[in-house]
């Protein structure tokens, strides 16, 4: 006979296992200085500055209000994390993870400029297409990034 | 146990598949491109030519990138590699639903679809990039 009730039992077994996964996915994102957890919340916040911007583009909003602050706050919360990216790799002393985020923050740079020459008052629409390019070069790296640190690190 | 892991971490997928995953990333980043043309210089109904021959390029990319996802999913499934099998399916379902949207605009000139296609191909960019940079 059990002494404990089952649905303790289920009850602690789930909490473990959770627990179990939990040790998991941040020994996972803890590999190279924290580089996973940083690449993983900087296309986190990729997807919201995109998200916020193409809702200016497409449905050809004025320049104003939450999508607008979304784009900004998360172009400077990406600059950010895009140095913090480049910090953690020159300090694991990876040569490859060390160009994939300085290619990272050269495109961040780029875009950066390129929006600001747009929103500072020089309506010209290739400086647009500037920053979408540099958009995706610097997905392409920080997703890089993302999958070089967990197969490598 | 921990050295199964790290014998695990050590497989690589073979060059094809760096090759096909790095062809795909070019490929939507020109489709990228010739789409965010489209939307800033291009006025529908289309009149001139340079305004149909980016709304040409913007399809032929897409029907590009659209075969050479299947042709990353046939890989990955001749491979057996779990994480890169999966990008490649939630590649494909991305490509899906952005062609889906981009169609769904084409014919009924209502923004929400557009939209959808953007998002889309974000999700789309992202797996391909993680299969090219696994590959490497």
């Amino acid at each position: 006979m059990l002494e404990t009730p089952i649905s303790r039992v289920i009850v602690l077994g789930t909490i473990e296992l959770i627990y179990e996964k939990y040790i998991q996915i941040s020994k996972m994102m803890s590999r190279m200085n924290y580089m996973p957890a940083i690449a993983s919340g900087e296309v986190a916040i990729l997807l919201a500055l995109y998200a916020g911007g193409m809702l200016l583009a497409v449905y050809n909003l004025p320049l104003q209000g939450v999508p607008l602050i979304i784009h900004l706050y998360g172009a400077i919360l990406v600059a950010i994390l895009s140095i913090g990216l480049l910090a953690s790799a020159v300090s694991y002393k990876d040569k490859g993870a060390i160009i994939i985020s300085i290619l990272n923050v050269l495109s961040v740079l780029f875009a950066a400029f390129a929006g600001s020459f747009y929103f500072g008052g020089v309506i010209d629409v290739n400086y647009l297409l500037q920053m979408g390019m540099s958009f995706v070069f610097a997905l392409i790296t920080a997703s890089g990034c993302l999958i070089y640190s967990i197969s490598k690190g | 146990m921990s050295k199964l892991v790290v014998s695990q971490s050590r497989i690589r997928p073979s060059r094809l598949m760096l090759y096909i995953s790095l062809t795909e990333t070019i490929l939507l980043a020109g489709l990228f491109y010739a789409g965010i043309a489209t939307l800033f210089y291009d006025k529908f109904p289309l009149n001139a030519y340079s305004e149909a021959l980016t709304l040409s390029s913007h399809i032929t990319l897409a029907m590009l990138v659209g075969f050479f996802g299947a042709a990353m999913l046939a890989q990955s499934v001749r491979e057996g590699i779990r994480s890169v099998y999966l990008f490649s399916l939630l590649n494909l379902l991305f490509i899906g639903i952005a062609a889906a949207g981009g169609l769904a605009f084409y014919g009924l000139l209502i923004p929400d679809y557009a939209y959808l296609m953007a998002l889309g191909f974000f999700g789309s960019l992202f797996c391909t990039s993680s299969v090219l940079f696994y590959a490497i």
